[in-house]
């Protein structure tokens, strides 16, 4: 998972970015960005916004089994994104 | 509830390791043909979406996540603070995979020129770790979808899980050229071609300045 994080804070456009949602508390938008890390954020916005179901996406756990996003309601779920790129 | 999910073109090979390094106690998954990218329309990495109970999103962060961080560890706090959503109406799930591939076979039998439903039935089977079975479906996909970044991505990643990594370079390199600035696709490239620049560790220098390049020579500036 080390590797997921590496490097987040050294500028590159590839692991600056954008929030969006109420629980961030105020100035946490105004991340600071240069233009250009703007512009990487507003290209990275994708078509899902806060307030919508997020889509039952199938996924696979270490086992190859089968994995829906769907499995988890009834519980808060924090799903983070990383790779070992 | 954590869920870490690796973006691997590579599949659990690439992402396993990693997790057990970690010691991960939490959910871990993986996402070798960019499902979740494509759902959720993010195209660079780390990311952190908060879903409350009812599956709805409540707040996201495309980029820079890192718990770490203040931002990130702000938003996580206050979002597990929050009273628990009632559940409302059931929201719709996704069908298994046995009812996908049903419904998608029911499709091509009436339709078997359906690139889309050959595309989605190509993707069940790779993600089953059935390459050989979605090899040509995703290649008709493919062809009949030229101009999709998501048709293309697939079969390179087939190509890749049977071991051709020529073709599948080639295959993920008409995906980026599809959708450039898609960093997810662009990186999974490098690491295919300079797996000596993420391992052990990330050369972040010779990221930054791979980039560069490519984006010069992609008429993008840098």
């Amino acid at each position: 998972m080390r590797r997921a994080t590496a490097g987040a804070g050294d500028g590159s456009p590839l692991h600056e970015g954008r929030a969006q949602g109420t629980p961030i508390r105020s100035g946490a938008v105004d991340c600071g960005m240069t233009p250009l890390l703007a512009l990487t954020a507003v290209l990275a916005s994708g078509p899902i916004e806060v307030g919508q179901m997020v889509p039952d996406v199938t996924l696979t756990d270490m086992d190859g089994k089968a994995v829906r996003l769907s499995e988890f309601r009834g519980k808060k779920v924090i799903l983070f994104t990383w790779a070992s790129w | 509830m954590f869920l870490a999910v690796a973006m691997d073109a590579s599949g659990i090979p690439a992402a396993k390791p990693h997790y057990a390094d970690a010691k991960a106690t939490y959910v871990t998954l993986v996402d070798p043909q960019n499902a979740l990218s494509d759902a959720l329309g993010f195209k660079v990495i780390p990311n952190g979406f908060l879903i409350d109970e009812a599956g709805v999103l409540q707040f996201m962060q495309v980029g820079g996540f890192d718990v770490k961080r203040q931002r990130s560890m702000t938003a996580v706090e206050d979002f597990l603070a929050r009273a628990p959503v009632k559940a409302g109406a059931p929201a719709p799930k996704a069908p298994s995979d046995s009812e996908r591939i049903s419904q998608l076979k029911k499709t091509l039998s009436g339709e078997p020129g359906n690139a889309e439903a050959k595309l989605q039935l190509g993707k069940v089977y790779l993600r089953q770790g059935k390459p050989d079975a979605a090899m040509p479906l995703l290649k008709d996909a493919a062809a009949s979808m030229a101009k999709s970044p998501e048709a293309q991505f697939a079969l390179g990643s087939c190509l890749l899980a049977k071991g051709d990594k020529k073709a599948g370079v080639a295959q993920l390199r008409k995906a980026l050229k599809l959708d450039s600035k898609n960093y997810v696709i662009r990186k999974q490239i490098w690491l295919v071609e300079h797996p000596e620049k993420f391992h052990p560790e990330i050369d972040w220098g010779w990221q930054r300045e791979q980039l560069r390049k490519e984006l010069a020579a992609e008429g993008g500036g840098g």
